[in-house]
């Protein structure tokens, strides 16, 4: 890859060159490098299919990844635990546990910072100028402690009235460096559900889901959005206002991930015979997120279906669909205004 | 958005079959209007600004699409077979923005396979 000459788009002279590391100066660079990774894996597995009626899996993993050209390296740690036992005939339990670490090496970002050859800053790097270091010490995302857990029980009514499920799932995200909204590191989410399923007439089949899912300290981009600055009009860009310092004074927490949600879902089919289906179903969905400071959105979608299919004679048949589907979305936005 | 699909298919033997699919979608979007909630620091910059007072209406969204299938499949043998195909879609844009995207387009296939 060449990259261009950093030159001002009207009299081609070289006065930006303080503000990028790499120009065309610096000749053809690899742009293509693939990274040459060196894995060691190292697991242990036990299955008890039948414990006094109980089934019990667990394992642990180890993995240790290393980056042969950088000498970085990322450790994986991981421990699981699978348990499903039947109550007689109408109960069934099932449990699932998972716990894993990760951590990945330090990097301290050294930036090039070359001194610009032309205009009111020549011979002085970006630094020099403004005062600005953009060199830091990079602690990896990846950098955290995992721990998942499912629980379902399940009764069996009867062959009518179906089966009804309950699941509780619960997953907790601690981030070693990361920080999410709510001034936190740790993410941890609930999910509740309920599952019905059932035949509840003759050549009919229904089934329904309820979900409700509660997160505290969801993940999103703090001060990542809006600033507050404002800024008089300046002769030229070496003197005004810097791009550090417009995204510096940003207030708003975005978030794409929802706090609450709730979902619905029910579906219902009915055959007659061998020769015709009818079915129809419904999906509901609404979340919202107001955790962190100009973060308030909500969302509702909804979906509902029908479909018949016909097959009146043994070389003929056909289908009709209709699907209608609607969406609402209620989010704050930031305009950034900017006369360059 | 509502979407309506229907088709057909035939097989007068085991040996030839011929099926024909027909869809339609219309969907449509919108942005409630908006606008600056300082309005008295922009008063003072006059010129220098365009009114957003349009913009909510850029992203709008009314569009049509209809598509034809028509299928045709001819088994010489079990494992070798004939297939013509003719799709037609058409799209048609009732809002657009910088451009009219609306277009037709017609798909002619006619493909032998063999199994070995």
């Amino acid at each position: 890859m060449l990259y261009p000459r950093p030159i001002h788009p009207v009299n081609r002279t070289g006065v930006f060159g303080n503000r990028i590391s790499y120009s065309f100066q610096d000749g053809v660079v690899p742009a293509d490098v693939q990274p040459e990774l060196e894995r060691d894996t190292f697991g242990l597995d036990l299955s008890l299919p039948d414990l006094n009626g109980t089934l019990i899996h667990a394992g642990a993993s180890w993995i240790e990844t290393r980056n042969e050209r950088t000498d970085l390296e990322t450790d994986y740690e991981g421990y699981r635990f699978d348990l499903a036992h039947r109550f007689g005939k109408k109960w069934r339990f099932k449990m699932r546990a998972r716990y894993y670490e990760m951590d990945s090496d330090d990097v301290y970002v050294d930036l090039v910072e070359p001194p610009t050859s032309a205009g009111p800053q020549a011979g002085l790097t970006y630094r020099d100028a403004h005062g600005f270091i953009p060199d830091y010490m990079r602690y990896s995302s990846i950098n955290r402690d995992v721990f998942e857990s499912s629980v379902e029980a399940r009764y069996r009514f009867g062959k009518r009235a179906g089966s009804l499920r309950f699941v509780w799932d619960f997953r907790s995200v601690d981030r070693e460096t990361f920080e999410v909204l709510g001034d936190s590191t740790k993410t941890t989410r609930n999910r509740y559900a309920l599952k019905w399923r059932g035949r509840p007439w003759k050549k009919g089949k229904m089934r329904a889901f309820y979900e409700h899912t509660d997160v505290n300290h969801t993940f999103g981009n703090p001060r990542g959005a809006c600033t507050t600055l404002t800024s008089p009009v300046f002769p030229n860009p070496f003197v005004g206002t810097q791009y550090y310092e417009w995204q510096n004074a940003r207030a708003a927490d975005p978030s794409g991930s929802p706090e609450n949600a709730d979902e619905f879902k029910v579906s219902v089919t009915h055959s007659f015979g061998a020769k015709a289906t009818l079915s129809a179903s419904a999906r509901f969905w609404s979340g919202d997120n107001d955790e962190g400071n100009m973060t308030d959105w909500s969302k509702d979608s909804g979906t509902a279906m029908v479909s018949f299919w016909h097959a009146p004679a043994e070389s003929v048949d056909w289908y009709a669909n209709y699907t209608y589907q609607e969406s609402e979305l209620d989010v704050p936005g930031c305009i950034p205004l900017f006369d360059g | 958005m509502h979407n309506v699909v229907a088709g057909i298919g035939y097989r007068p033997t085991d040996f030839m079959g011929f099926n024909l699919d027909l869809g339609h979608t219309r969907s449509d979007a919108g942005m409630t209007p908006f606008d600056f909630y300082d309005a008295a620091f922009f008063a003072d910059h006059g010129d220098a600004l365009i009114s957003m007072g349009r913009t909510h209406s850029y992203p709008d969204l009314d569009v049509e699409y209809n598509t034809v299938h028509f299928g045709f499949r001819y088994d010489f043998t079990p494992d070798v077979w004939l297939l013509a195909d003719y799709d037609y879609a058409d799209y048609s844009d009732d809002d657009p923005y910088l451009h009219d995207t609306s277009g037709r387009v017609h798909y002619y296939t006619l493909a032998v396979g063999i199994r070995f």
